[in-house]
């Protein structure tokens, strides 16, 4: 078995050596497309991390019908906060508002004279893509007069991040076709290359897996380097830009370590299986359907 | 030990390579297939080391149909017999030592043993004092030893030879045909497609002459190259052993 796995190692190592530039541009093809994908990811962590801040400070407020009653209107507040996408209320009565009312306006008691603001309720939403949602049906409520909600940066953000994932995966996806081709067109050349030891493999009785091991071994071996490298870049100039953000707008980007960590890692995963799947394209179609003839090249 | 039973062979292209054979070759058998090039001689060898497999009919070695082994069952069906080309297929980077330590491994033979059976196959096919030597520093009869050699590694039953003298002088030929013969006489079946009529006549063993895909004349004993090959083919074929 020791002989099986060293001869294997071997065999790979041998076939990375003989085609050094095709296993340079699988590397490199794997180093881009990871590099793509995991910015994509970093920029779509970053837009949740921004938006998850600011919806914190998100509310609405809801006014009611002045002739709608104190009790009907603390119903209501009940009522809304089971809505599904409200993760709180706050009944806020018009006397407390009418309070900081006259704190923040001075004098503007004796020019109005009496309370004219009606009992409110504070919303705050579980998230920022169904407001507009739980907003309708509050406004359909018919104690309701009127729904308020400040402009604030979430739509822009959720539109923004909306896109950046659409463009982001669709070039991460090309990518990883491209590098799929190219390690598959690597693996197929380095096949070819050796058929003389495939075709003697195969003749003197080599098991499938000892013929394609190494092979496969190879594209594995591209998509971890590859993966690995784009990682260690990618932490890299993250680093500088966070701390460039931080200097420049005093804006602190997502940087929880453990996560940091585990989506390198899924990215090393990522990229090792992608080698392993193109290598194992070129290992069948070359060496084990019944239709190939490697014996005969 | 190998039988071949209405065995016929099309190409996908609509070529037929083989029609409607049957035969039967025991164990221990010298069999000489010949016939003049394209008439079917190396696609009944690859039907037996399954490199091609019928399309009507069936091929068992040892009892068993190779058409229907797997992948893992032709891997094991390869151990048990040697094929030797004409084109030596040698890997021209490794000495000679190291080809045949290439081709044990890949089987997953233990050092220990590598070591031994490599040093027994080069004194039986006389290359033990050419062991370091390349490929390309060897002559043609002594590249087609190292292949014997190679055919041998696994103590396989079962010997195929495509035309192992195809590119040799008459001399290394009959060379070649004598380290065979004593293969054979330790109880390796051989089999052995050329077109040499001089070692056929000479040897005066079992001699099957195929034409056109098809076994024209299957001579059990004593064989002589036959003469009267016929263009056009024919279905006959000689009573099966």
């Amino acid at each position: 078995m020791f002989s099986r796995i060293e001869f294997i190692i071997a065999e790979t190592f041998q076939g990375i050596r003989r085609h050094l530039d095709m296993a340079f541009a699988a590397i490199a093809c794997v180093v881009a497309t990871m590099l793509i994908i995991g910015m994509v990811a970093l920029l779509q962590i970053n837009a949740d991390y921004l938006i998850k801040n600011t919806i914190e400070r998100v509310r609405f407020m809801v006014y009611f019908q002045p002739e709608t009653s104190r009790d009907e209107a603390l119903g209501i507040c009940k009522r809304i906060g089971k809505l599904n996408g409200v993760a709180s209320t706050e009944f806020i009565p018009k006397e407390d508002a009418w309070e900081n009312y006259k704190k923040q306006y001075t004098g503007l008691d004796k020019l109005l004279g009496r309370n004219p603001l009606p009992d409110a309720i504070s919303v705050k939403p579980i998230n920022i893509e169904n407001i507009e949602e739980v907003k309708t049906i509050i406004e359909g409520m018919p104690e309701v007069d009127k729904v308020q909600r400040d402009q604030d940066v979430s739509n822009y953000l959720i539109a923004a991040r909306s896109n950046m994932q659409t463009a982001g995966w669709m070039l991460g996806i090309l990518l990883a076709l491209l590098a799929f081709v190219i390690i598959h067109h690597s693996i197929e050349l380095t096949i070819v290359a050796r058929r003389k030891e495939v075709v003697i493999m195969m003749m003197v009785g080599a098991t499938p897996a000892t013929v394609g091991l190494p092979f496969i071994i190879e594209g594995l071996i591209y998509g971890f380097i590859g993966s690995i490298l784009a990682v260690v870049a990618l932490k890299g100039y993250y680093g500088m830009i966070a701390q460039k953000m931080l200097q420049t707008t005093n804006t602190h980007l997502w940087n929880d370590s453990l996560d940091i960590f585990n989506g390198g890692l899924i990215l090393i995963i990522c990229g090792t299986i992608l080698g392993f799947v193109a290598s194992m394209a070129a290992v069948v179609k070359f060496l084990i359907k019944p239709k190939s003839k490697i014996t005969n090249a | 030990m190998i039988e071949f039973q209405q065995a016929s062979v099309t190409y996908p292209s609509g070529v037929t390579a083989l029609r409607n054979i049957n035969l039967r070759i025991r164990k221990g058998e010298f069999v000489f297939l010949v016939g003049p090039s394209g008439q079917g001689k190396s696609t009944a060898l690859k039907l037996i080391y399954r490199e091609e497999k019928a399309s009507i009919g069936r091929v068992l070695v040892e009892g068993h149909d190779v058409g229907r082994l797997n992948a893992g069952g032709v891997a094991r069906l390869r151990r048990r017999m040697g094929v030797v080309f004409q084109d030596f297929r040698l890997l021209e980077y490794k000495t000679v030592r190291e080809n045949l330590i290439f081709a044990m491994q890949v089987v997953d033979t233990p050092h220990a043993i590598i070591r031994k059976r490599v040093n027994e196959l080069l004194e039986q096919v006389g290359l033990a004092e050419r062991a370091k030597a390349f490929p390309l520093q060897l002559s043609g009869g002594e590249q087609q030893r190292l292949c014997i050699a190679r055919a041998l590694i696994n103590h396989p039953p079962l010997l195929l030879a495509d035309e192992p003298t195809g590119n040799l002088d008459p001399e290394t030929s009959r060379d070649i045909i004598k380290l065979l013969e004593a293969i054979n006489t330790k109880g390796t079946t051989v089999i052995m497609a050329t077109h040499d009529r001089d070692i056929v006549d000479k040897m005066r063993k079992r001699v099957i002459s195929v034409s056109n895909g098809c076994v024209i004349a299957d001579q059990l004993e004593s064989g002589y190259y036959h003469d009267d090959f016929d263009e056009s083919g024919s279905d006959f074929n000689m009573p099966e052993v």
